[in-house]
């Protein structure tokens, strides 16, 4: 399998954050959750990747080749979904559209006709009026519009509702049944990696704190609940994190043989990528912040 | 390029129509309340005022929507085409203005057509000032310069034409530059009409290249 986005040592310093050594590959004809709290890094690695924030150092390859030397190449194959649309308010969707589409050498007229009816769009309506759900399938329109071969999405599900947040996943998984197709997919609304995520990678402080197959991941990791009196300091250490009240503990927990053979009555149950993350993030093992 | 360009347009499109009105209505009104300064100081002063409402909306626009900046920046659009995007709208409207103040010369019988020594000279200064304006704007953004632009027009507007007539009346030895053949000097001025743009051209993309966004 191809990779189509290789980023090896990327780092950038701000005065109060900073990216260390960041480093990750996206294979092709995968969904790739990119997962993390607010302010874990993010949008500052996606920016970094697109080359809207000047990195201090690393290489960012984009279908095999350098994104500083290719930028238009690779730029002309990449749909973008950025968080809250990014247009200007002012113009109709159609003007945004107009200044938008030339940019790309492959852009599709009836493909973009048919999203914009497909999503009950209005071209003339003025971007001012959109709701925010409204917005983003503007966004993914022209993102799908011009046969990309890789979506490139920062927290495009952030603050949509139900219903459309699962329409956006149908409509990704239509994208990736076309061959050599690949979505990489920042968020912290981790339930809508469950269903359609095949890789995810969790950033914390500005720093890859794994990269796995999802199906890996969830088999790996469980839930482990039972009574406090089966806990040691050094059963407490096999957990990511764990909570403890008189009545019992949950925690979770990678290392199932072990524990299984330290705790004897203990219950498993499986984890949901939002458990795993708050597992890493919620602190180091024995931790109260499961 | 020509869409980026269509851009700058939409977004200045509300005031275009007042941007209409002010080329045709600037040396109406000056032609009526100060007959002695047509010519070159009118021109300079309709490009000014003119070109100030399109030059503050597409700045403010771009203040108040910075992830479409981004946007566009992830697209195959590179940032040197958004940069030279920007001078090329500028000088379609300075061609504009020209535009309007030669109609106007056609129609208003007091009105005498400008020379091109005069269009060439507002032309130059009209560049001198966008030329160090726009490199700066793309460093410090809109915020901070905008009363550096106040100041700069209007200073522009009331001060240059005095300073011009200063010049051409003191006691500088321009005998070099007066004993060219017109062609000759148009063709001096224009280069450095061209030095300067392609300087503040090259300015304003390192500038915006670096740019986070």
């Amino acid at each position: 399998m191809n990779n189509v986005l290789e980023v090896s040592g990327l780092n950038k310093s701000y005065r109060t954050f900073q990216l260390k050594d960041i480093s990750f590959t996206l294979p092709e004809n995968c969904i790739t959750g990119f997962i993390g709290i607010n302010g874990a890094g993010k949008t500052t690695t996606i920016k970094n990747i697109l080359g809207l924030a000047p990195k201090d150092s690393g290489i960012v390859k984009v279908f095999g080749k350098d994104i500083e030397k290719h930028e238009r190449v690779i730029k002309d194959r990449i749909g973008i979904v950025l968080d809250e649309g990014a247009f200007y308010e002012e113009l109709t969707i159609s003007e945004m559209k107009s200044i938008i589409a030339p940019a790309y050498s492959r852009w599709n007229e009836n493909e973009y006709k048919s999203f914009m009816e497909r999503f009950d769009l209005n071209p003339q309506q003025k971007i001012s009026t959109l709701s925010k759900g409204m917005r983003m399938k503007f966004s993914l329109v022209l993102a799908l519009s011009h046969n990309a071969d890789l979506l490139i999405m920062d927290e495009p599900t952030s603050g949509l509702d139900p219903l459309i947040r699962s329409q956006f996943m149908n409509i990704l998984l239509e994208f990736m049944k076309k061959e050599g197709k690949s979505v990489f997919f920042s968020t912290h609304i981790t339930s809508d990696l469950d269903k359609i995520a095949d890789i995810i990678i969790l950033i914390n402080d500005g720093q890859i704190v794994f990269e796995e197959e999802k199906d890996t991941l969830l088999d790996t990791y469980k839930i482990v609940k039972g009574n406090p009196k089966e806990l040691s300091d050094k059963t407490r250490k096999l957990f990511l994190s764990i909570q403890e009240t008189a009545y019992g503990f949950t925690g979770i927990a990678k290392n199932i043989t072990e524990i299984k053979s330290a705790c004897k009555n203990i219950l498993m149950e499986k984890p949901t990528i939002e458990d795993i993350m708050l597992g890493y993030i919620g602190g180091d093992n024995g931790d109260q912040s499961y | 390029m020509i869409n980026l360009i269509k851009k700058d347009f939409l977004l200045m499109k509300k005031y275009l129509v007042l941007m209409i009105l002010l080329a045709f209505g600037i040396p109406l009104f000056l032609i009526w309340q100060a007959p002695s300064i047509m010519g070159f100081p009118a021109f300079l002063i309709t490009v000014v005022f003119t070109v100030y409402i399109p030059l503050q909306s597409v700045s403010l626009a771009e203040t108040k929507y910075p992830k479409t900046t981004a946007l566009l920046c992830s697209t195959p659009y590179t940032r040197g085409a958004i940069v030279n995007a920007r001078y090329v709208f500028f000088l379609i409207l300075f061609i504009f203005c020209w535009f309007a103040y030669v109609i106007l010369s056609f129609i208003v019988p007091k009105m005498d057509i400008i020379s091109i020594l005069d269009v060439i000279i507002t032309f130059l200064i009209f560049s001198i000032v966008l030329g160090i304006y726009i490199p700066l704007q793309y460093k410090f953004g809109f915020e901070k310069m905008k009363y550096v632009l106040m100041i700069l027009l209007f200073a522009t507007t009331f001060l240059m034409p005095s300073i011009v007539k200063m010049l051409t009346h003191a006691n500088i030895n321009l005998d070099i530059f007066t004993s060219l053949s017109s062609p000759v000097r148009y063709a001096a001025l224009i280069t450095v009409i061209f030095i300067v743009i392609l300087m503040s051209l090259s300015a304003s993309i390192r500038t915006f290249q670096k740019k986070e966004l």
